[in-house]
């Protein structure tokens, strides 16, 4: 061999090095003595993995503040929901309030005063008793942060502690939808011992942007930035003999590619990072796919007032209605996983009209609509942003719909921050948008997008404004009756799906997929992203 | 001592000058932290709060003299989106990229250098045409195509090496010494984390290695074919003296220095590439850190950040200089 070589083989070296350490990669977890728990990752098993008690789900990126009276991002609330516990809670599936740290409440006759009664035997995840005091000091400390959350509950005039374990809630006016605010993340009830951790007068939010402190059946054991958040049972939870998985971990996996593999592989449970376009060709042999609406609903602001003075008849607002071909868009934008909106109210949540008129694709009625108004030559701006992947696909496949029926739509893409502001001034014809609502209540559809006190940003962003709808939203929001309630904004909704202030385009699909084995995960549409961790469970 | 002098003159300059066009670039793009921590439908005097929580109801050249005078106390200020204070934040994630970096850099400097001077050695040979065509490779695939690859071949399909990670979850990570986990492992006697965070090290090694490693081959094989063809290596060789000695010993060192420039550059070029091999590798360094960072406006990270990469760039400068003048003693400083 001559001597010239030796140069290449010190690199093949190298290289043949790193063979070895994949070796050692391999053969790494058998050695480990703690082999069983070691054994779950290792590589080149072919059973399942991980073991029936403990659930791995990737996570696409890290969590900013985990703190519940300051995240506004829900994305957070899978890891902090299950770590607090809060006076209410969403039963099931559904947006229906059922009890959880209080075991009964009652609103005063004028609906200012709710007063509740805890359920003794809560306690903390350091053992410290969940009572009233409790209570009153995590509205207090979100009210006094003055955060993002803080604005829900700006309703709240004072807390008051009666006994115990009986807490008092003093309104500044009625508020129907207040309980349901009450199951919210916002209303997590913090240990009052995390005063222990505040620094420089925060309150705390240092150390719970990293910490839970709750009475939630788990609590953060373990934060490896960048890596995993790993969840334990709440030693003191009342029902921790029942919960399968010791450990939930959720594993930040950024590359969906790198997802798909490992969930493919069982190294993973759930992945929650795989885009909507490969989910068709997951493993169907391993791997389930979860489908459902969702409450985030993708519509078109149409300016009733302040954009082109044409708009402000209705039947032109019809026919643009009546120009959208929905199947399509639903297809193009969202491949197919979204479900065409019937109304303001979407499907899923209470209040929803099964049998509300919905508009159709029909072209020729849209012209015909047109004609009546005597509108020709109709040029409209369709103002949108980069806010949201889809939204290019879709501000173009509109402008090729409304170019059909004879109405010139102009593409103005702007900066979210731009968008905003033009959507607050009403400089625009029509923009694209997306709701969803912060608490299971019509009234974060109706009366945000209809009354005319809330022009701009604030909510009713087609300038639309109807004084018997006004009045129907209105007393709907001051009455505790449901049925009463519900009965108003059907009647409300009949009215703004006439006059179409909005298209209504679409409820987008939650989609996640998991692995077959998992079982008992229910979606709750107010509660997307957070898992109901404590009745999930996979078979030994 | 003159040079030094000179030198941290000039770091604290150039430092300074990083900060303020980051400083005035980061608050000039439109959109506003405070509005993401209020969410989208608060009102104006909860928006109103946050925005002067935050400092930011004042004046830029107010709140850049600010950012000024905590850093005079060492003092990065708090970061929006973690509620932490930003050198915390640094202080965990960058570790995780300089071992990774490093990593990469040894690999393309021992790997690349050889593989340098053999293509020189054995010019226009088929395994020169080889290892040119893995250079040219390495230059022109994009990076995250060939870790998926990887990923795909040593994960996928012979499940060798693990995805993803710094260290396997089940394996606790040896007590922070340097905050590099293979050397602290090693430095703890732990041989379990050792071996797992250097598996873990394989693949995003090798991924970000390649195109710098590339690119070190060119220029160490271009270097070393012109110094080949000088008087003094054919008076070398007609002295009878072995090829490996002409190789490494007379010709290399004067090889080296171009490739030192293109080494200096290299890492850089490496803490910049780092971003995307994290994502793909689910690596939890800096890259990732301070992508959320922009997208959330959050501008004590951001700053933290490019301190840290600037006065990193200035340091790593320096040294390639210093090696200059050890290479040819002709350089000075």
């Amino acid at each position: 061999m001559s001597r010239k070589i030796k140069p290449f083989i010190f690199a093949f070296l190298m290289l043949g090095s790193f063979a070895w350490l994949s070796a050692c990669g391999q053969n790494q977890t058998s050695q480990t003595p703690n082999a069983n728990q070691a054994n779950d990752q290792s590589p080149g098993n072919p059973t399942l993995r991980i073991p029936a008690n403990k659930l791995i789900v990737a996570i696409n990126a890290e969590q900013a503040t985990l703190d519940p009276g300051v995240t506004m991002d829900n994305s957070a609330w899978k890891i902090t929901y299950p770590a607090y516990e809060r006076l209410v809670a969403y039963d099931g599936a559904t947006t229906e309030i059922k009890p959880s740290l209080a075991k009964t409440w009652s609103v005063s006759e004028d609906g200012k005063t709710w007063t509740f009664q805890l359920e003794e035997g809560h306690r903390f995840s350091d053992g410290t008793p969940v009572d009233a005091e409790a209570v009153k000091f995590s509205f207090e400390r979100t009210l006094k942060l003055g955060k993002g959350p803080a604005e829900l509950f700006g309703v709240i005039q004072q807390i008051q502690v009666v006994d115990p374990y009986t807490v008092q809630f003093t309104l500044k006016k009625n508020f129907p939808p207040f309980l349901s605010t009450l199951a919210t993340n916002y209303a997590s009830i913090v240990n009052p011992k995390v005063m222990e951790h505040e620094k420089d007068g925060d309150l705390a939010q240092g150390y719970l942007s990293g910490h839970t402190a709750g009475s939630g059946p788990y609590m953060l054991s373990e934060w490896r930035k960048g890596e995993y958040y790993k969840l334990e049972k709440n030693p003191h939870h009342p029902n921790r003999d029942q919960i399968a998985f010791d450990t939930v971990l959720f594993k930040i996996v950024p590359d969906a590619a790198a997802q798909r593999l490992q969930l493919e592989k069982g190294e993973i449970d759930i992945a929650e990072g795989i885009p909507i376009e490969q989910i068709d060709n997951l493993d169907a042999s391993q791997v389930t796919v979860v489908r459902e609406p969702s409450l985030l609903v993708d519509y078109v602001y149409i300016n009733t007032s302040r954009g082109n003075p044409a708009l402000k008849d209705v039947r032109v607002r019809q026919a643009l209605s009546y120009a959208v071909d929905y199947p399509s868009i639903i297809d193009v934008v969202q491949q197919g996983n979204a479900t065409q909106m019937r109304g303001p109210i979407p499907k899923g949540l209470w209040g929803h009209d099964p049998s509300a008129m919905q508009y159709t694709y029909d072209p020729e009625k849209a012209r015909q609509l047109l004609q009546e108004a005597g509108v020709h030559g109709l040029k409209l701006t369709l103002l949108y942003s980069d806010n949201k992947p889809w939204w290019e696909t879709e501000a173009i496949t509109l402008q090729a719909l409304f170019q059909a029926v004879g109405v010139e739509v102009e593409l103005k893409k702007v900066a979210y921050a731009t968008m905003r502001e033009m959507l607050d001034r009403g400089e625009f014809d029509l923009s694209l948008g997306v709701w969803s609502p912060d608490f299971g209540d019509p009234y974060m559809f109706m009366n945000y997008w209809f009354d005319s006190n809330n022009f701009g940003l604030a909510g009713n962003r087609a300038f639309y404004k109807n004084d018997r709808v006004n009045e129907l939203i209105r007393k709907a929001a001051t009455i505790n009756d449901q049925a009463e309630r519900e009965r108003l904004y059907r009647e409300a909704q009949k009215i703004v799906i006439e006059e179409a202030p909005y298209i209504y385009l679409y409820q987008k699909d939650f989609v996640l997929p998991m692995r077959k084995e998992i079982q008992g995960f229910v979606y709750n549409p107010m509660l997307e992203g957070i898992y109901n961790l404590e009745s999930m469970k996979k078979p030994n | 001592m003159k040079v030094l002098v000179s030198r941290l003159f000039f770091l604290v300059f150039v430092v300074l000058g990083v900060t303020f066009v980051t400083f005035i670039i980061s608050h000039l793009i439109p959109g506003d932290p405070a509005q993401m921590i209020a969410g989208q439908r608060a009102s104006p005097e909860v928006y109103a709060k946050i925005r002067a929580q935050l400092g930011l109801d004042r004046p830029i050249w107010a709140q850049y003299l600010l950012f000024l005078q905590g850093l005079l106390q060492g003092d990065l200020g708090t970061s929006i989106r973690t509620q932490q204070p930003v050198l915390d934040d640094l202080r965990h994630y960058f570790p995780a990229t300089l071992e990774l970096v490093l990593f990469a850099f040894l690999l393309a400097l021992f790997v690349g250098i050889p593989l340098g001077v053999y293509a020189a050695a054995r010019k226009d040979t088929v395994i020169d045409a080889l290892i040119r065509l893995l250079a040219v490779s390495g230059i022109s695939i994009p990076v995250f195509w060939y870790g998926l690859v990887l990923i795909l071949i040593f994960y996928g399909k012979l499940d060798l090496l693990p995805s993803g990670g710094r260290i396997d979850p089940s394996i606790s990570p040896p007590a922070t010494i340097t905050g590099l986990y293979v050397i602290d492992s090693l430095l703890e006697g732990n041989w379990a984390a050792f071996k797992s965070s250097l598996a873990h090290l394989v693949l995003p090694g090798i991924t970000l290695a390649f195109a710098q490693l590339a690119l070190i081959v060119k220029q160490t094989r271009a270097a070393m074919i012109e110094v080949l063809r000088q008087d003094y290596i054919r008076t070398a060789r007609s002295l009878g003296i072995p090829s490996r000695k002409i190789y490494f010993r007379y010709a290399l060192k004067n090889a080296l220095i171009p490739t030192t420039t293109v080494v200096g550059l290299a890492i850089g070029a490496l803490l910049a590439g780092a971003v995307v091999t994290e994502t793909i590798f689910s690596w939890p360094g800096m890259g990732k850190y301070v992508v959320e960072a922009i997208g959330y406006l959050d501008f004590p990270a951001i700053m933290g950040f490019t301190l840290i990469v600037s006065v990193g760039y200035v340091i790593l400068n320096f040294l390639v200089d210093w090696i200059y003048t050890l290479l040819d003693p002709q350089i000075r400083l």
